[in-house]
Order: structure tokens, then C-alpha cells, then sequence
């Protein structure tokens, strides 16, 4: 009695399929490119980081200084908006890829460890040359924390409004890296947020924009 | 991030949506001229009684049967009867006014819209019988555009396409956009010999077919639904046509709404229940094995998503609140966003879901002969999620309502 239009619904099916999966591809190209992009700063800054290093050992060879002030000072600024914008990108990576994301724990660890490199390096800067920036560890966790987000919020409108003054190191203290858990058994970081300012004062909990520029 | 509940939820809702939205483009493709075009009308015109049933509808009543008497076909073949379904206002007087323009006015004590079309019926002579709900009006030419469905003789019912009359709120203008894109899919579910509603408003019937199934059953909530669901058990066609226009009042505010959903919606479900076995049948072809589930399967999404999104929107912007309040910072700069850096696979299917739900829109219009105001865009698809809300909280309380087995209210 009633027909079944089977070639309809064959039809439909297909183009549903078509769209569906080029949308899926297109995303997916999204997805890659985001890791190469990060992929690629990442080796940047690994370059950099690693000339510096070097920099620094041939100036020791030549000049009998323990540590260069000269190199740091003038670069500190260039690699902290460099360690930055790569940190933008690895949150991009965090909210919007779908694919590939055994990758973002490895690229983490990777930017952590510069990230971290680059802040004992400024320690040793504040104490053995005229260099007062002030250094803040930040503390945070990806799971839902709304006092994490205000933190954030304030700690990037700190930085926007004084780029040299502040230097700003944040860490994922869920991440499994032995130095992260360093850092925390040091500092005793139990809740978060947490921020630790010029290595010295530990804060708990959401600190306001005031409070924080008391230590600066 | 990886896929949260509700992005699998709404990746399934965008598929089945985009699913369905081919199948309808589809057809509106496959059969581009006959969704606009009527079979021209017979060449001896048949005799057609127009019923009106009407319980306190003196406010409307007599636009109702002047849009009848306007009527351009000939006077000796139309017969009007309005049915006094025992109101308590002035409805009886103000049909008696149309007695002397040859309105026919039945008076009988109250008993429902099916009774009062059953009596209407009963006393009408016509081989088309047009059922009219009082609170409609009709276009002029609307008999001359439907009428020739007829000529082919398995057909029974034809439905008008409905429009909402002045739409003034947002609320009104949502259904005015609502009932544009039934226009829509009702004719593309004529191609499917799948209509499952002939409005209210303006349908027609062929009276040989009333008689042998039996007039419109009493008390059913949707007697309309009922009366087609058993049409179309019984193996008829039905047809519709895209420019024969009937204009309803709609409900004002949300109440009103609700109300009118409530009984709709527990009528599908009634309905679906008295007809089970027409679903998953294929001896009704696509009605059985398409068009009924994936209605049900849609209404499903529906409430899913909408229930799910606005969860997810009033978290996100409880969260958002919370972490302006903690840090004191009320704005923060706007930074550009880098499209390559922001844009998601998820992100991408959300886009082609919503180009095609445009074309679907796009094509409601068109059909429906509706000029597309391109600035109220926008402001539908902000607020759709509202109305979107509203319809899914009705069926929520209309299957709620079902399952606990409470009794149908039967309003008149």
C-alpha cells in the first residue's frame, strides 16, 4: 500500500555524511595546525633559551663573572612576552582542540620546564645584579575554579599595565613533572590559586590587583 | 578540550537535525514546481459546506463568517454553518446577524468542537465538508487553490496553509516564524504522503470519506490529529497546498502558550498512542517508517538540546558573573581573536547546522511568500533559544502529565 522512498533518505544520508565529515576535516586541519603552530614556538623558544645559556657560559669563560648581567637585562623582556604568547596558544590548544590532545600534556611539560628555567634564571638575575622585577609563581588548576579565572584575569591586567615590572610564571600544579612537585612540597602549596611573590611570600587564595601591587 | 555530555548531545542533535533538513530540501528540490503550483480546479465545481463551530467566540466569530462570505466561488454552490456549541456569550446573537447574508446557524446544547462538527456536519449537504475554526479568516481564494486536490479520488482531506493573523509581540512573531516553516514541512510531507494534521484553521474533507470512517471523534483533545491519523490509517491521501492562506490568532503571552501546547502536544501523544500501529509499519509506507518516529525522535532532540543548552548557558554565565565579581574587573580588554587560533571542530558542524537551518528558514519564507526582514535575524536567533525553552518545558509537562496517567481536562 504506502511506498517507502528509500533513495530519498539514501540521498539525505549521503550529503548528511559529506557535510558531517568535511566539517569534521575541516576541524581537524584547525586542530593540526594548532599543534604545529605550537609545536614551532616551542622550538623557538627552546633555541632561544638555549643560546642564552650558552651566551652566558662563553662570557663566563672570557670575563671570570659568575653570571652576565648584560645579557639577561635585555632580554628578559623580549622572551617573557615570547614564553607568553606561547602560553596563549597552548590555551587555545586546551579549549579548542578535539584531536590530537595526547599532545598537550607533552607540550605542557615542555613549556613548563623553559617557563621554569626561565624564572630561575631571573631569581639568580634579582640577586646578583640591579634587577628589580618583581617574580610571582602562580599556582592553578585546569579543573573548574572560579577564583582561578578572576586570578588570571588580574594577574594578565597587572601585566598588560606594567610588562617589565611584573614577570609572571604560571603553573599547572596538577601537572606530573618532578619540579612541579618540587615547588609545591617547597612551598607547601596545599589549595588553589596560590601565588608565591619574589619567592618569598606565599599567598592563598584569590589576592586582589591592590594587594598584589603592594609587593612591587 | 575533550568532548564534554553535552557536546556528544549536540553533535547527535546537529546530525539528525541536518538529517532531516536534507531530507526536506531535498524534496522541496526534487519537486521544485508542484510546491508551489495547485491542480486546476475541477470543471464541474463541486458543492462545499463550510462548518464553524464556536463556543464563546463572539469576538471573532464575525470576522470568521465575513472572510467566509467574501469567499470568491459561486454562492449557489456554498453553503456556511456556523455552530453555536451552546456558548454563554453573545456568539448566538451575533451569528444570527450573518442569517439574512444565507449563513445557516445551528444552536445546540454545549458538547465540545467535535460534537458541534459532527452536527455541523450532519446538516450540510456538500460533497466537500471545510471544517473552520472561529477564530481563523481565509483568503478568497482559497477553495479555488484546493479544491482540484479532489480531482484525484483517493484523496480526502486537504489542508490550507496556515499563517498567524497580525502577529504583534515577540512571542507572536515566534509563531508566525513557526507556522511559516510547517507550511514548509507539511507540503514536503505531502511528497510523502505523510501529513498527520490537517489544521484546524481551514481543512477540507470529502464527504463520502467522513461518512464511511465516522465523523470527528468526541472528546479527543486534537480532534483534527485524530481525524487525520485516521484518514490516513485507512490508506486516503492527503494534500496540501502552499498559497491557499488561513489566518489564526495565536496566543499572546506565555501562559496562553503553554496552554495551547499542553493540549496539542498531549493530543500527539494521545493520538500516537491510539495509532500505534501505524509506526514502524511499512504497510504506511513513509509515514510509518519516517516521518512518525523521526517526529517523535526530533521532539526528543529537541527537548534534550534545549534543556541541555540552557543549562549550559545559565552555568557559563554564572561562572562568568562569579569570576567578574571575584576578580572586580568588570571588562577586560577585547583582544582580537585569532579565527585559525579559535575556531574548533566543534565550532565548524555548529556553523553547517546553522547555514542549513537558514536555508530551511529561507525556504519557509519563500514558499510561504513572506518578505525575509534580514534585521530581525538577530533577535530570532537569540531569542529562539527562549522560545525553544518554552516548547520543550510543554513537553515536559505534557509526557510528565502522561506517564502519572492524569486525566485529560477536556476544554472546550
Amino acid at each position: 500500500m504506502g511506498k517507502i522512498n528509500f533513495r530519498l533518505y539514501f540521498i539525505a544520508a549521503v550529503l548528511t555524511a559529506v557535510v558531517f565529515s568535511t566539517g569534521i576535516f575541516i576541524g581537524w586541519l584547525l586542530d593540526s595546525n594548532r599543534v604545529t603552530n605550537v609545536q614551532s614556538q616551542i622550538d623557538d623558544l627552546a633555541v632561544n633559551f638555549q643560546n642564552l645559556d650558552l651566551e652566558n657560559s662563553i662570557y663566563q669563560i672570557f670575563s671570570n663573572e659568575t653570571f652576565v648581567c648584560s645579557i639577561y637585562t635585555t632580554k628578559a623582556e623580549s622572551l617573557s612576552k615570547q614564553t607568553d604568547q606561547l602560553a596563549e596558544e597552548l590555551n587555545s590548544f586546551k579549549e579548542m582542540n578535539q584531536f590530537q590532545l595526547t599532545k598537550l600534556d607533552f607540550f605542557k611539560k615542555r613549556y613548563t620546564l623553559m617557563n621554569l628555567g626561565f624564572w630561575l634564571q631571573l631569581v639568580n638575575l634579582k640577586k646578583n645584579c640591579d634587577y628589580n622585577s618583581t617574580t610571582i609563581l602562580y599556582f592553578y588548576t585546569t579543573k573548574p575554579c572560579d577564583d582561578c579565572a578572576a586570578q588570571g584575569i588580574v594577574l594578565d591586567k597587572l601585566k598588560r599595565e606594567s610588562p617589565e615590572k611584573i614577570m609572571i610564571f604560571a603553573i599547572d600544579s596538577d601537572l606530573d613533572l618532578g619540579v612541579v612537585n618540587l615547588l609545591k612540597t617547597r612551598y607547601n602549596i596545599t589549595k588553589v590559586p596560590t601565588l608565591v611573590i619574589n619567592e618569598k611570600n606565599k599567598i592563598e587564595g584569590f589576592v586582589s590587583q591592590n594587594k598584589i601591587e603592594e609587593f612591587l | 578540550m575533550p568532548l564534554s555530555a553535552l557536546d556528544i548531545i549536540s553533535i547527535f542533535g546537529s546530525l539528525f537535525t541536518l538529517y532531516f533538513s536534507f531530507v526536506y530540501v531535498l524534496l522541496y528540490f526534487f519537486n521544485k514546481k508542484k510546491f508551489f503550483s495547485n491542480p486546476p480546479l475541477p470543471k464541474k465545481l463541486p458543492k462545499v459546506s463550510i462548518i464553524i463551530p464556536a463556543y464563546n467566540e463572539e469576538n471573532t466569530i464575525s470576522l470568521t463568517l465575513q472572510s467566509l462570505l467574501n469567499l470568491n466561488y459561486p454562492k449557489k454552490l456554498l453553503e456556511i454553518i456556523a455552530v453555536n456549541d451552546g456558548s454563554t456569550d453573545d456568539t448566538r446573537k451575533v451569528m444570527g446577524s450573518f442569517k439574512k447574508q444565507g449563513v445557516k446557524v445551528v444552536n445546540k446544547e454545549n458538547g465540545g468542537k467535535a460534537s458541534a462538527l459532527n452536527a455541523g456536519i450532519k446538516r450540510s449537504g456538500g460533497e466537500i465538508v471545510v471544517c473552520m475554526d472561529a477564530d481563523s479568516t481565509v483568503e478568497r481564494n482559497a477553495l479555488r487553490k484546493t479544491l482540484g486536490y479532489f480531482e484525484d479520488s483517493n484523496v480526502a482531506a486537504v489542508a490550507s496553509s496556515v499563517k498567524v493573523l497580525k502577529p504583534k509581540n515577540i512571542l507572536q512573531k515566534f509563531q508566525f516564524l513557526e507556522y511559516l516553516y510547517n507550511i514548509l514541512l507539511r507540503k514536503a510531507l505531502a511528497f510523502l504522503d505523510s501529513i498527520f494534521v490537517v489544521p484546524g484553521p481551514f481543512g477540507l474533507y470529502r464527504r463520502t470519506v467522513l461518512e464511511k470512517i465516522g465523523g470527528f471523534e468526541k472528546g479527543n483533545l486534537t480532534e483534527d490529529m485524530e481525524i487525520t491519523m485516521r484518514i490516513q490509517s485507512k490508506g486516503y491521501k492527503i494534500e496540501t497546498s502552499t498559497n491557499a492562506y488561513a489566518y489564526t490568532n495565536s496566543p499572546s503571552n506565555i501562559k496562553k502558550l503553554v496552554k495551547q501546547r499542553v493540549r496539542w502536544y498531549r493530543g500527539f501523544i494521545i493520538n500516537s498512542k491510539k495509532y500505534k500501529n501505524l509506526f514502524f509499519n511499512s504497510k504506511y509506507g513513509d509515514l510509518g517508517v519516517f516521518t512518525l518516529p523521526a517526529y517523535v525522535l526530533l521532539v526528543f532532540i529537541l527537548f534534550v538540546l534545549i534543556l541541555s543548552m540552557s543549562y549550559m548557558f545559565v552555568n557559563t554565565a554564572f561562572h562568568f558573573f562569579n569570576v567578574r565579581v571575584i576578580s572586580g574587573i568588570l571588562l577586560t580588554p577585547i583582544e582580537i581573536l585569532n579565527p585559525v587560533l579559535y575556531t574548533s571542530a566543534l565550532t565548524v558542524l555548529w556553523f553547517v547546522s546553522i547555514t542549513i537551518s537558514l536555508i530551511v528558514v529561507y525556504l519557509s519564507f519563500k514558499i510561504s511568500r513572506e518578505k525575509i526582514k534580514l534585521k530581525i535575524i538577530p533577535v530570532y536567533a537569540i531569542s529562539a533559544l527562549f522560545y525553544g525553552f518554552i516548547l520543550a518545558f510543554t513537553w515536559f509537562v505534557c509526557i510528565l502529565r502522561e506517564l502519572k496517567g492524569e486525566k485529560i481536562k477536556w476544554e472546550r
